[in-house]
């Protein structure tokens, strides 16, 4: 079993009178696919956020290779190595493809590197046949996977990947799923949150249910699936 | 894609050629109160380019060129008259220069470190550059001295030396060239930020800061040091203004000289230094024309200028004609290649 990489601890957030999360306690051993699940305003996003620093904390703290990143910024955490596709695709449609992964590359590789980098990531996530347009060209899930690329370009430690496959017509999502498995195929320490259960079943290794902010029950996703509380709240019955 | 060793040339580029060779000769053909004209002209195109760098690049959106403009002609015009040597007046120019920066950079540090939202940064630097104005208007009184200087209140600061090289003034078609260089300088070293990677840096900002964050970059840090760039590039143009016209006043801080730069850049295309140049020139032009006619409806026109822009090309009006002419050129070479037998 690899080292813990990413522990939180007692993590809390409240938005005055509304938890949003109450004192999660995880921990995310090293390469492992783990997966968030939860009904809508369970706190699975919130989670996210706080690991990259948008949202300080109410209560708890946020381990990262055992340093305590809680109070570092946003930008510092990404240079530590960890690294986010939002939910919403956040690309720079005003930019070109290979200029959006330039500016996540940049601080990363030297600059004569740059080039030969962003040809790899752009064959990585399979956009390699669209040349170079204005990204706000692009298709929903040509725009998804530039922003994994994006993503990897920093070479993180741990990504985090809020419904990758979100928006994405059957095909799409297939790709999708195998281009998380190939990442986490590579070492990195990936955690995605997903409504998708057919999505879920294809990569997850470990799953991690929430509910009205905490945690409901954590395990493989055969225990999960199997959990009978968690298919009453969530899963529902089939 | 890989990179081309070819440099295509945009219509940008052919602009930008021939508008500084046509600049480069004017003196040899135009009388001497044209080239002082023109040398009026470019200072002013260089505050507007300030806001290529802080607007247009890093989508700082801010009224406060003005106030770095008015502070660096104040600036100089208080050293040199304090130096009382002319041969000094290069280091009053540096000085005052380094003095507009570390101004924008103290304001900039507490807007940006304090994230202030994008939305209330118009209004707050609006308010510093009119603060500033107010200021200076009330310094009437013998006691607003800076050493030997009198602020003057509303008069201002009169009898300001012109730069001078040893004991050679810089004046007439000589200064015309200094300030020709300059804002050629600026619109190179802009090129060259525009593919460095403290550009892309400025470009992902202005596009999404809580992306560009999520990627790594301290955005307050950037938007700081791109706000106190441009405002040391403000401060130069109007240590040039109190150059050319020998005085400094606080309307050079009103609210006209607040919004003008920012019209010509966003008629010229703010994201294009050599668009604002030549927007700034046929509307400056325009402008005196106007007022020479006997007729004040020059600002209306910019005014109408700046409502149609918003609108209908809020790439500017310069710019959208460059891409215009690029993407018709663009076609033009596809259709012959296809014609060649290449495609």
């Amino acid at each position: 079993m690899m080292d813990t990489i990413l522990e939180l601890k007692g993590l809390s957030k409240y938005f005055g009178g509304i938890r949003a999360n109450d004192n999660v306690n995880m921990k995310i051993e090293g390469g492992e696919l783990h997966c968030l699940i939860g009904p809508n305003g369970a706190g699975k996003s919130t989670i996210f956020r706080m690991i990259m620093g948008e949202y300080p904390p109410s209560k708890g703290e946020i381990i990262y290779e055992g340093q305590n990143i809680t109070k570092l910024k946003m930008w510092q955490r990404a240079y530590r190595g960890i690294s986010i596709k939002m939910q919403i695709p956040g690309v720079f449609g005003e930019l070109s493809l290979r200029d959006n992964i330039r500016i996540a590359l940049q601080n990363h590789v030297s600059s004569h590197e740059v080039e030969a980098e962003i040809d790899r990531l752009v064959d990585f996530v399979g956009i390699q046949g669209l040349g170079n347009p204005f990204v706000k060209n692009m298709s929903h899930g040509q725009q998804q996977w530039l922003e994994i690329a994006m993503a990897l370009a920093s070479r993180p430690k741990l990504l985090l990947l809020d419904e990758p496959a979100a928006g994405m017509g059957p095909e799409e999502t297939e790709f999708t799923a195998q281009l998380v498995k190939k990442i986490n195929a590579q070492g990195m320490t990936v955690i995605f949150i997903d409504h998708d259960m057919n999505f879920v079943r294809r990569i997850a290794q470990r799953v991690t249910v929430l509910h009205y902010g905490k945690i409901f029950a954590e395990g493989s996703l055969e225990e999960i699936e199997k959990n009978e509380d968690v298919i009453r709240i969530y899963l529902g019955e089939e | 894609m890989k990179k081309t060793d070819k440099i295509r040339w945009d219509s940008s580029m052919v602009a930008t050629v021939v508008f500084f060779g046509v600049l480069s000769v004017y003196p040899l053909f135009a009388s001497g109160f044209s080239v002082l004209n023109l040398t009026s002209f470019m200072y002013q195109m260089l505050l507007a380019a300030s806001l290529v760098l802080t607007w247009g690049y890093c989508g700082l959106f801010s009224f406060a060129q003005a106030a770095f403009y008015g502070l660096g002609g104040y600036c100089y015009g208080i050293i040199a008259l304090n130096l009382q040597q002319n041969a000094l007046t290069p280091l009053a120019m540096v000085l005052s220069v380094l003095f507009g920066f570390a101004v924008a950079g103290i304001f900039g540090y507490f807007l940006f470190y304090g994230k202030v939202n994008d939305s209330f940064l118009g209004v707050i630097t609006l308010c510093f550059t009119l603060i500033g104005e107010t200021f200076l208007q009330q310094t009437a009184d013998p006691k607003w001295k800076i050493g030997k200087v009198a602020l003057n209140g509303f008069n201002g600061i009169n009898k300001i030396p012109p730069l001078t090289i040893g004991n050679y003034p810089v004046t007439g078609t000589a200064f015309y060239y200094v300030v020709l260089a300059t804002i050629l300088i600026v619109l190179v070293a802009f090129k060259v930020i525009e593919k460095h990677s403290m550009g892309y840096a400025m470009f992902a900002l202005r596009e999404n800061t809580h992306r560009s964050s999520l990627l790594g970059y301290d955005a307050s840090k950037i938007k700081t040091l791109v706000f106190a760039a441009g405002g040391g590039i403000a401060a130069l143009a109007g240590v040039y203004y109190t150059m050319w016209g020998g005085y400094i006043v606080p309307t050079s801080m009103n609210m006209t000289s607040a919004t003008v730069p920012i019209v010509l850049a966003a008629a010229g295309g703010r994201k294009n230094p050599i668009a604002v140049y030549l927007f700034a020139l046929i509307y400056l032009k325009f402008a005196q024309a106007m007022a020479a006619n006997g007729t004040q409806y020059a600002y209306v026109v910019l005014g109408a200028i700046l409502i149609l822009v918003v609108l209908l090309v809020p790439n500017g009006i310069i710019d959208t004609g460059f891409q215009a002419i690029d993407g018709f050129a663009g076609r033009l070479r596809q259709k012959g290649s296809k014609e060649g037998g290449r495609g």
